[in-house]
């Protein structure tokens, strides 16, 4: 690939990482000396609260995405996780075991995913396009009559989970970053790592070596089940509250986030932190719109045309790697 | 030389698979009529059909590139977005109803445009390309219907969809006169046969010189015209656009292609067969609407179609080194 200097910072440059976390210390610093706002402390806490549960989902994504696939529906496991949670502890049962629940919930619904693209062989797109349509009307199903527009009257126990803070950050932030860390160091030393990068990178070749790409792919998909049923069950903690809508559209946001942060459609590229890096962008991107009361019409005009941008040119550097002319 | 599955379809020879969606219908249907007294009427059949002349458009432009092994989500919002820009024009901008739509068709063909070209040209993958068009119309539907508040379109431009030439109206008549000249001639021009090759073997239809790349932007540009075009008929239609029409109209059309034959993999697929595709999904939800069946479970009844009618599709078609 690039890497044939050794020279560190060569290798740094050239890192999509690299150029994100440039953006980043270059959109704070415009943000911090062009308003009173920014550093306010709601400013802060909702920064927290935003970047958190799509930290958590994006990692899951971008492992998925180093595999080659991805993951529509984790936007309604999200809101799914949370309906589930909730009708569980307006029906008494303990916080512990709803969160239990709602968590097996995430996996399982991943685990479906799971199959049917290694075992059947379904094109990911749709089937994950599917199981969103198929996860966000069961919301609207289970969420009927009286809690119509969403369930309240949770537990305080509960509700700290979320808007607790320790060490001046929030608890959900502490859960993120561990997850981040264990996840990125897992991916890079372990061997199990490896084998998801290599997966990615050339499928035809993992199977003819042994690795047990059906497995990976099971797996990596209930985990990010999991992570999406987590960032759903941590947000409904935190803003009191099971509703419909949460987690609607997410996805869309959460694979430009993996862009942004390094991840490709063809795999074998990325990394968690690259996720985390992409969500303090996106985040601080959406923070200006709202800092600066920039109307929605703009608000899609950026974010869809970041996407194509981001896309665009990681398909014409790929391009370029394979020699092939425009 | 040009050997594909389409070309090879003598009439005499019946491929079974072709009419799995026919026969599906018919059963369907049937059950339907059995059980409900007021399905089997005049008004409720047409009224499906008529519903369906509108949306038959939209899935034609996908269908041709699903037959060319490529995709395209933006349809939705195209569909949302032109007739939302349609109403700005007549509206806002006052301009005739003409020649609003004949802008708002030239944007449309903007869209198919951009896409084709950055997917054809660019080599972006197709899925993200389109779906990134897709979130940037959303903002741009929003942003016009906000403009809009919701008013209601004239009565001129909203007759044009209850335009009737006896009893039928003229997207049905449309729809009827395209299905069967597009079937004729898909089994006899070159053109066609061309695009049944490029979706089965998009490496070797170079070889044979066939210009893969144009005919894609092509039917790129299509696609954006068939779905903007759908849209403008939709708000003739409603007489408004909302902020979320179109929402969701992807999803529907992809899952009726795929039951239309059209497989994910290129190549496969014919008119007849999109129409009884959407057919059947109208069915299901007529036929939900009068089992008193909670609408919320609609969604969640499509994306099962979909995803069990991709698994059959993947099992049958998808090449063996995939």
């Amino acid at each position: 690939m690039k890497y044939l200097t050794n020279n560190f910072f060569q290798n740094l440059i050239t890192k999509k990482e690299f150029t994100v976390t440039v953006l980043i210390i270059i959109l704070f610093l415009l943000l911090i000396f062009s308003n009173d706002i920014f550093l306010s402390k709601s400013n802060i806490d909702s920064l927290q609260t935003s970047i958190a549960p799509k930290a958590i989902i994006a990692a899951g994504m971008m492992i998925l995405l180093i595999t080659g696939v991805f993951d529509l529906s984790v936007g309604s496991v999200m809101g799914l996780a949370g309906v589930i949670t909730s009708l569980c502890l307006v029906k008494g049962i303990s916080v512990g075991l709803s969160i239990m629940i709602g968590l097996l919930t995430g996996m399982g619904f991943g685990f479906f995913n799971g199959i049917l693209v290694a075992i059947v062989g379904v094109n990911p797109l749709i089937t994950t396009i599917g199981t969103m349509y198929m996860g966000r009307s069961l919301i609207n199903i289970l969420l009927e009559g009286s809690a119509r527009h969403g369930i309240r009257g949770f537990s305080q126990s509960f509700i700290a989970i979320g808007a607790n803070k320790t060490f001046g950050l929030y608890n959900m932030v502490w859960i993120m970053l561990i997850i981040v860390i264990v996840m990125q160091i897992i991916i890079t030393k372990t061997t199990w790592g490896k084998k998801i990068y290599y997966f990615g990178g050339n499928p035809e070749a993992a199977k003819i070596i042994g690795i047990n790409t059906k497995k990976i792919r099971i797996i990596t998909y209930a985990f990010s089940g999991l992570l999406a049923a987590l960032a759903g069950i941590l947000v409904t903690a935190r803003f009191e509250m099971a509703s419909r809508v949460l987690g609607s559209g997410l996805e869309l946001n959460i694979i430009i986030i993996c862009f942004i942060g390094g991840g490709s459609m063809a795999g074998g590229r990325g990394s968690v932190i690259g996720a985390l890096l992409g969500c303090i962008f996106m985040s601080l991107v959406q923070n200006s719109f709202t800092i600066l009361q920039i109307s929605d019409f703009w608000q899609s005009i950026t974010i869809g045309s970041l996407l194509i941008l981001v896309v665009t040119s990681d398909a014409y550097f790929q391009m370029r790697d394979t020699k092939e002319v425009l | 030389m040009l050997d594909t599955n389409i070309s090879k379809g003598k009439l005499n020879k019946i491929n079974l698979n072709d009419f799995s969606i026919f026969i599906l219908s018919i059963i369907v249907f049937l059950f339907l009529a059995i059980t409900k007294k007021n399905f089997a009427n005049f008004e409720n059949i047409y009224s499906m059909i008529y519903g369906i002349s509108m949306e038959f458009f939209c899935i034609l432009g996908l269908g041709f590139l699903l037959i060319l092994g490529e995709i395209d989500l933006s349809i939705g919002s195209t569909y949302g977005f032109i007739g939302a820009l349609t109403g700005y024009c007549m509206l806002i901008l006052n301009c005739s109803i003409w020649l609003s739509i004949v802008l708002a068709l030239l944007v449309a063909l903007l869209i198919g445009l951009i896409n084709g070209f950055f997917i054809v040209k660019l080599k972006v993958n197709s899925i993200v390309m389109t779906l990134g068009m897709m979130i940037l119309l959303q903002g741009a539907r929003t942003a016009f219907t906000m403009q809009l508040g919701g008013a209601t379109y004239s009565y001129a431009f909203r007759s044009i969809s209850r335009f009737r030439f006896r009893t039928i109206h003229l997207s049905v008549l449309l729809m009827i006169a395209t299905i069967i000249i597009l079937e004729l001639l898909l089994r006899k021009h070159m053109l066609f046969k061309k695009l049944y090759y490029i979706g089965e073997h998009p490496e070797s239809s170079t070889v044979y010189g066939i210009d893969s790349d144009k005919l894609k932007i092509y039917f790129y540009i299509i696609c954006g015209l068939t779905a903007g075009l759908a849209g403008i008929f939709s708000a003739s239609r409603v007489g408004v656009t909302m902020p979320y029409t179109g929402t969701g109209l992807e999803f529907k059309m992809v899952t009726a292609a795929i039951l239309g034959g059209a497989s994910f993999f290129g190549g496969k697929g014919s008119i007849m067969n999109f129409f009884f595709g959407l057919f059947f999904l109208a069915l299901i939800l007529n036929g939900m609407v009068m089992f008193d069946i909670n609408p919320d479970w609609q969604k969640f009844v499509i994306g099962a179609i979909l995803v069990t009618s991709m698994a059959i599709d993947t099992k049958f078609n998808k090449k063996s080194d995939e």
